[in-house]
Order: C-alpha cells, then structure tokens, then sequence
C-alpha cells in the first residue's frame, strides 16, 4: 500500500465531474429505493396502520391496562399478541391495593368475575402454565399484594410428564417484562393480517364502528374478545357462535378435542401416572401458602363431558383417572382445600355450558363456585350464596351470567 | 447494535443519509462521520469496552509508524513484539485467562494440589478477536515493508473500527481497506443496488434460516442425554445449517452494508457445503480468517515447503489456534484437531489443491461421484460442528454416542415449513454457487421485474418466518 502517494494524489473532494456522475447515480439509486418501496407501502402500509389503530401492536399495554383499570371499564384483547397477557395480569396485581381474593391458573380460571365476590378480587388468570409457576409466581408478587385467599385451578396437563416435557420452562420471566412495546413482534405480524384480511376474517371497517366497551387490541375490536377490568375474560363472539351453532366456532362440537385426546396430541397427551415432580411442587406450594397465611381453594377444571370421558376410556390417559386421588393425599392434612370437578357434570353442569372442549362457561363456573361454597370452602367469607344463586337463576345464557361488562 | 434490530433499521439509513449527503463527499469528513457512526454502533452494546478498542487502534497507528520510521531491524522487532504482546495479552486476558485458570486448577487437583489460580470476572468484549487480528496484521504488514502505514489517525480509526464488519468479520487486510479510506469514494448505483440484495440475502440467512434452526438445535443440544439418536441427528444437521447461515449471513450483510458507502469487503464465505473435500471446504469457509492464519502463522512456520513432521507440525498448529480462536473451551480445540486430522491425509498425499474452482457451477447437477464427495464432506463437517456447538466434551461425547448407538429418547418436532425453507434455501445457493451471494443476478435474463418479486418474496418471508431474535453465534468470538 502506497498510503503517502494516496494522501498527495487525493484530493480533500472529488472533481466537479466526478460528483456529477456521482449525484446522477445517488438520485437513481433513491429513486430505485423509492420504487421498490411503493409496493410495499401499498401492500403493508394499511396492515401497519390497522395494527396501530387498533392497539394490536406498536402500542404499550401498559398505560391503557392502568386507566382500564382506574375506570373498571375496557376490553383488552389481541389477536396475535397473546405474549402481553402473562405481563399485563402480573402489572395488574401490582397496579391495584392489595386483593382479599386472587384467582391463579391458566386460561381455564378466566371466567371467574367480580361480580361473584363481595371482596376484592383480581383474575389473574393465564400466568400459569406449568406446576413450578405457581410458586415462581407467588415469590414474584410484593408482600404488601399478596391475598388472603387463592382461588387455583390445577390443570390436569400439568400433571402428565410427557406434556411436561413437550411443553418446555412454564411462564416464569414472561410476568415483568412487557412485549408489547417489541416494534419487531408487531412487524412479524404483517404476513398474517394481510392474509386474514383478505380472506375476510379480518374487517377494517371494524374500527370505524362506534364502541362503548373501550376496546384495545383487534380481537375486542373485531370480536368483542378481551379481559375485562377485573381480568377475568369475554368471549365476546365466540360465545355467539356457539350458543347458536355455528360451525365456525372453534372447537365445534368438541370435535377438535375429541381428536386430540384420541391422538395424543397437545394438551391431550398420553400420560401413565401423574407426575412425581409436579406433585411434590403442588406440595410445596401449599406449604409456602400456609408460611404466608394464604388460604388455597384448589380445584381441578372441567373438560366437557364427552371430552372427559374419552380421555377416561381412551386406556392411555391413566394419570387423568389417578389424579384426583393422587392430588387429595397432597392436600391432605395441609388445611388447603381441593375441589375435583375434572367434567361439566361435576360442576352440575351439562356440555351445553362449556365454551370448548376444555374451558367451561361462566354459567359453569358459577355453579362451580357454588358447589365449593356448598362444600363449606372458606370463600364463604367473600361470596353470598344465596346471591349467586340468585344470579345463576337470572343467567343471560347458557354461557354468561352477568351481563357484561 | 445488532443488524437484525430495529436500531439498525434507524442507524443505517440516518448514516448513509449523513454521509453521502452531509459531507459534502468530502473524504475526510466522510471518514469522521463513519468513526462517529461505528462508535455508535460498537457502544450501543456496551460504552466501556470503547477504550480498549481503541487503546488497541491508537497502539497500533503509532507502532506502525514507528517501524517504518525505525531503521534499526532491532527497534523494528521490538516494536512489532510489543504489538503482538499487547493485542494479544488483552485478548489473553478477557477470552482465555479463565480457561486457562481453570484447566490450570483442574491439573493441579488431579495431581493432589490445592487450586493456584483465581478465576476471573470478565465480560469477553465483542469482536475483539476480530479487531485484534486485523490491528496485528496491519503492525506485521508494516514490519514486513509490504505496507506503508498511513499518518492519517481517523483513517486508520475508521479502518480498524468500520461498523460493518467490526464485531464479526470479515478480518480484513490494511492492504486491502485501509487504502480506501484514503481516497474519495464513488456512489456507484449497480454496486449500492447489489449490496443491498446481498444485505438482504444475508438478513434472510440470519433471521429465517439460523434463528429458526437454532430453537431446535439448542433444545437437542441443551439435554443430549435425554434425546434420541434421530434428533441428536436432526439437532446437528440443524445447527450444521444454522452456523453457516448465522455467519454468512452477518458477512453478507457486512459487505452488502459497506458497498453502500462505497467500500469493498472481501468475501468470507463461497458456498462451503458444497465442497468435495475439507481442504476445499476450508478455502471456501470463514474465508478472512483461513488467510490470515495462512499468512501470519502457517507460512512464517515454514508451510508446506519443508519437511513432512514440520509440515504436519504446521497444519496441526493453524488448526489448533484456529480452534483456540473460535473459544476458550476444549471442545473448540478438539474441533480444530478433528479438521487436521481431515486435512492432513489429502496433504500428505499432495491432494489438497485438487478442487479449486467451482467446477461443478456449468452443470445443474453434479455429477454421482461429485454428489458423494460432497456428501462425505458435509458428513465430516457435521460431526465435527457435534464438538463445536457441545457446551462440554462429556456433552459431546453423549451425542455421538447417543447417535452411532441409536439411542431411544424425546423426539425433536420439526415441522414441515422448517424442512421447506432449508430445502427452499439450499437449492437457491446451490443454483447460484458461482456468485458471492445468491441474490447477484450477473447476467442472467430475470426481468427486473421478477428480479424485483424474489426480493419481495424474501422479505415476506422474512416477516413471516423470522425466528426469535438472537445474537450471532461469532458475536462471542
């Protein structure tokens, strides 16, 4: 290298001509930047906006989820962005005094409201997902939030290893941070708006219509499907569709359950004996609770009917028969309470009042909780029975109870 | 700052716009603005490291004009020991002290001893293997009259500090860069538009390919002992694919980024997986830093031209520094050792050099016997990224085990899109194998339209296939 030859030779800039050709070049290549852009703006500008608008992505939950919860009115609920739910209940908690009664679980405990309790209450329903969470997440909550009372759903998958193992770490680390300020997530979702909006699952217009339930997020914007102020959850549209039959309805007819549980598949995994690991944490768990003079009201959540009893007759879902049992000698002697209602006819129920193969309704839900009552639970201490009764005889439908919000 | 983040996204267009626009294609402004800009960039990981890079540059810009002022051959070695003593007692410390602390401890207690050496809290600077060897190049250049050191100290700054290939390669030779740095830079559309396709290709690698490897290779390779032999299979190939798309695809970017301001890179990678023995692979793979061992080590050491023990002493050296390079870990050094031992048969026999172009690109398939060189190849090259990407030799040793005794265990799920995209991305680098990267039209007879819709459809799958952002894996390096 002749580096003193290029400092003398070198001009401080380039020639006049040589700047000529240059700009020529710059202004073609912008110009080529700009074309190439268009498409894309055409293509992924009305995406993008929808996005925004409707609070889906490019937006923090965070300041909406404070004044949804100041004002006890709005509906939060995305499409895609489910990663913000674990978040926003853990920022719930912590936005809110101290909560007499806290409702734990998986999206099978969501359908617990407000109305159902004369104290406080908080759903912080899907935040969990494995056994080791509910301890991981309890360490997590400031002592000054901490309840007197713990309403947990214990889902039967928690307990089968092989879906332990398929499932991978549960939910820790998903509760402090906040994902919806990611731009990136919100850029991934491109590919899918444009293809649900054209084939019409997605409706713009939607977000022009004049709405009363302050919805964030383009699931309540589109189906009305959302947490409420007190984090318990709306099916919205989907509770429609299935009152009414319709065969778009997820999980119609329980048909997708029902093939899951002959496959093996998912959360209908095939499964010996409950799990040893998860048992002695639920134990653990119980223990910790009765440290910090909380009150466990555990139950196993029910499947619909039909769902239940394939997984009862299917010879390879043994640890769902053994459950219960194994589960009552962890609460045994522990002063917690357990409460088996592992099918809608548990609950007093039929198949009718569950929203899915796995989830039951709010009509559902409050027989459970009156049964619990019934059973001499300590939530007699926040509940009037003779009011839920009352409530259930008024239910709006087969799936709701209270009319929303 | 990562290329694949938004930050990025906001850093390049904001430099490009400053540089070509704002300086007024004043060279050296332009020069002032890109060191700014790299500062930017390395400190948005981490500020503090900032002074020991450029410690290192400043050290070695007044070393290099030392030597060549010096006309003593005493003075001169003395001042190119104390840049090699220096960059490489702080690479020393940071990437290698605990390794050897620890290796050092675990001797001493096997011998009964107490433990001698403390272990200590370090955070490994990125990239300083990269700017440690290309500033060391530059003082040995010097101190071999091959290269005039310049007096410009921004020029030489930006040189050692260019953002594009700062953190991650390719090493690039003073010879090479530095020159450009002192001169007026050309906008040349063709190139810009070029470097932006292959910026892309590279993003498509990184984000699409390797992201979405590595969630399934590090599940494999987290708990091998619970794995069957089929996804300990899968999870290597995997990640036999990830690490060629997480590297390339970061030197993609590096040089398609650097030719829109008008600087040419070299090319690091050219189709590796396609190579018909080792030796052929290791011309084509991490191509930067196989010269500079080549250089710097192998043919200072006498190369191939003395006798056999010296000359397998030789290779066996470069293999095992260049294992040394890529980590302080055993498993890296017996990773090198395992290409030696590829290697060193086909140069022992003077059959090193038998492929050395891309003979197979005038065909669409290659030929049976050319298929199966290239599959052994690609065997080898797996089994030996097993000891790479292992976090222990025991680690790696239950893998191969596992593997060649078909053991049962949990079943790797890879869905069919994965497959596809692989599949999808192996035929477009095998099609277009002649060229520096895939997306380089030369002069085939794609309309510009439909050169535009692969790029489109590149993008589209970028978005809707890219994985969890994650670092690349030479970051670590």
């Amino acid at each position: 290298m002749a580096e003193s030859s290029h400092q003398q030779l070198s001009p401080a800039r380039q020639s006049p001509q040589a700047e000529a050709v240059n700009d020529l070049e710059l202004r073609g290549f912008l110009k080529g930047c700009c074309l190439f852009a268009l498409p894309l703006l055409v293509v992924c500008g009305p995406p993008l906006l929808l996005l925004a608008l409707s609070g889906e992505a490019f937006r923090n939950v965070a300041p909406v989820l404070e004044s949804q919860i100041r004002s006890g009115r709005g509906l939060i609920g995305f499409a895609w962005n489910e990663q913000n739910y674990p978040y926003m209940k853990y920022a719930g908690l912590n936005l809110q005094p101290r909560r007499e009664l806290l409702a734990l679980g998986s999206s099978r405990v969501l359908q617990f409201r407000q109305e159902m309790f004369r104290q406080s209450f908080w759903n912080a329903g899907y935040t969990i997902q494995a056994a080791d969470d509910f301890r991981e997440f309890l360490r997590l909550v400031p002592e000054d939030r901490r309840p007197r009372l713990l309403l947990v759903a214990l889902d039967q998958w928690m307990f089968n290893s092989d879906w332990i193992a398929a499932a991978g770490p549960g939910s820790s680390g998903s509760w402090t941070q906040n994902p919806s300020v990611n731009v990136q997530q919100g850029l991934r979702l491109l590919p899918d708006v444009i293809s649900d909006t054209l084939r019409g699952r997605i409706s713009p217009a939607a977000l022009l219509a004049e709405r009363s339930d302050l919805p964030f997020g383009l699931n309540a914007w589109q189906n009305g499907k959302g947490f409420r102020a007190d984090g318990s959850f709306d099916y919205g549209r989907q509770l429609k569709q299935r009152l009414n039959g319709d065969p778009r309805c997820p999980d119609f007819e329980f048909a997708a359950s029902l093939r899951r549980v002959q496959q093996g598949r998912e959360r209908f995994r095939y499964g010996d004996a409950p799990d040893k690991a998860a048992l002695q944490e639920i134990a653990a768990f119980l223990q910790e609770c009765s440290q910090q003079k909380i009150h466990v009201v555990a139950f196993l959540p029910p499947f619909a009917d039909v769902v239940a009893e394939g997984m009862r007759t299917s010879g390879r879902h043994d640890y769902f028969r053994q459950l219960p049992e194994a589960l009552r000698s962890v609460f045994a002697q522990t002063g917690h309470e357990l409460h088996d209602f592992s099918s809608m006819s548990a609950c007093g129920s039929t198949d009718a009042e569950a929203i899915d193969g796995f989830h039951a309704g709010e009509t559902a839900t409050l027989r459970m909780l009156i049964r619990m009552l019934e059973a001499d639970s300590r939530l007699r201490e926040c509940c009037d029975g003779d009011e839920l009764q009352a409530a259930l005889e008024g239910a709006v439908s087969a799936l709701q109870v209270y009319a929303t919000p | 700052m990562l290329f694949n983040s938004f930050e990025f996204a906001v850093f390049l267009p904001l430099m490009f716009v400053v540089y070509w626009y704002l300086c007024g294609r004043l060279w050296r402004l332009q020069n002032v603005v890109l060191l700014s800009g790299s500062l930017v960039f390395y400190g948005w990981w981490d500020p503090r490291f900032l002074g020991l890079m450029l410690f290192s540059a400043v050290l070695d810009f007044s070393i290099g004009n030392l030597i060549h002022r010096s006309q003593s051959p005493a003075i001169r070695r003395g001042l190119l020991g104390i840049s090699i003593g220096v960059n490489f007692g702080i690479l020393g410390v940071f990437k290698y002290y605990n390794f050897f602390a620890e290796s050092l401890n675990e001797a001493l207690e096997l011998c009964g001893f107490s433990p001698a050496a403390a272990r200590l809290d370090l955070v490994l600077p990125v990239g300083i293997s990269f700017y440690t060897f290309q500033t060391v190049s530059s003082s040995i250049d010097i101190y071999r009259r091959t290269l005039t050191p310049t007096r410009d100290v921004v020029a030489y700054l930006s040189f050692v500090t260019f953002f594009p290939q700062l953190v991650a390669g390719p090493i690039e030779r003073a010879g090479h860069l530095l020159p450009q740095f002192l001169t007026s830079r050309n906008f040349r559309l063709c190139d810009a538009a070029d470097g932006c396709r292959q910026a892309l290709w590279g993003l498509f690698k990184k984000v699409v390919i390797a992201d979405n490897c590595a969630a399934l290779a590090n599940q494999v390779f987290e708990f091998p002992a619970e794995a069957a032999w089929t996804s300990l299979l899968t999870g290597t190939f995997l990640f036999t694919i990830q690490i060629y798309c997480d590297f390339s695809g970061y030197s993609d970017i590096a040089v398609g980024t650097a030719r829109l301001f008008g600087f040419s890179l070299m090319q690091n990678f050219a189709t590796p997986y396609f190579s018909r023995d080792i030796a052929e692979f290791w011309r084509r793979w991490h191509i930067s830093l196989s010269t500079w061992f080549r250089d710097y080590v192998y043919l200072p050491l006498g190369g191939s031209r003395c006798s056999r023990t010296k000359m397998i002493r030789n290779t066996l050296a470069v293999f095992l520094i260049s294992g040394l390079w890529h980590g302080a870990n055993w498993t890296f050094i017996v990773w090198g050792l395992l290409n030696a031992l590829y290697f060193l048969p086909l140069q022992l026999r003077g059959a090193n050099r038998r492929f050395t172009s891309h003979t197979e690109a005038t065909a669409l398939l290659p030929t049976p016997l050319e298929a199966l060189r290239i599959a052994t190849t690609f065997l080898l090259t797996m089994l030996a990224w097993v000891f790479f990407r292992s976090a222990s030799l025991a680690d790696a040793w239950t893998v191969l085990n596992r593997m060649f005794r078909l053991q049962p265990g949990s079943e790797l799920n890879v869905s069919g899109e994965i497959w596809l995209l692989v599949a999808g991305f192996l035929l477009v680098e095998w099609i277009q194998r002649g060229r520096p990267h895939a997306l380089d039209w030369g002069t085939s007879r794609l309309p510009l339209w439909g050169r535009w819709l692969f790029c489109y459809a590149v993008l589209f799958l970028l978005l809707k296939f890219g994985g969890e952002q994650q670092d690349f894996i030479y970051f670590q390096f």
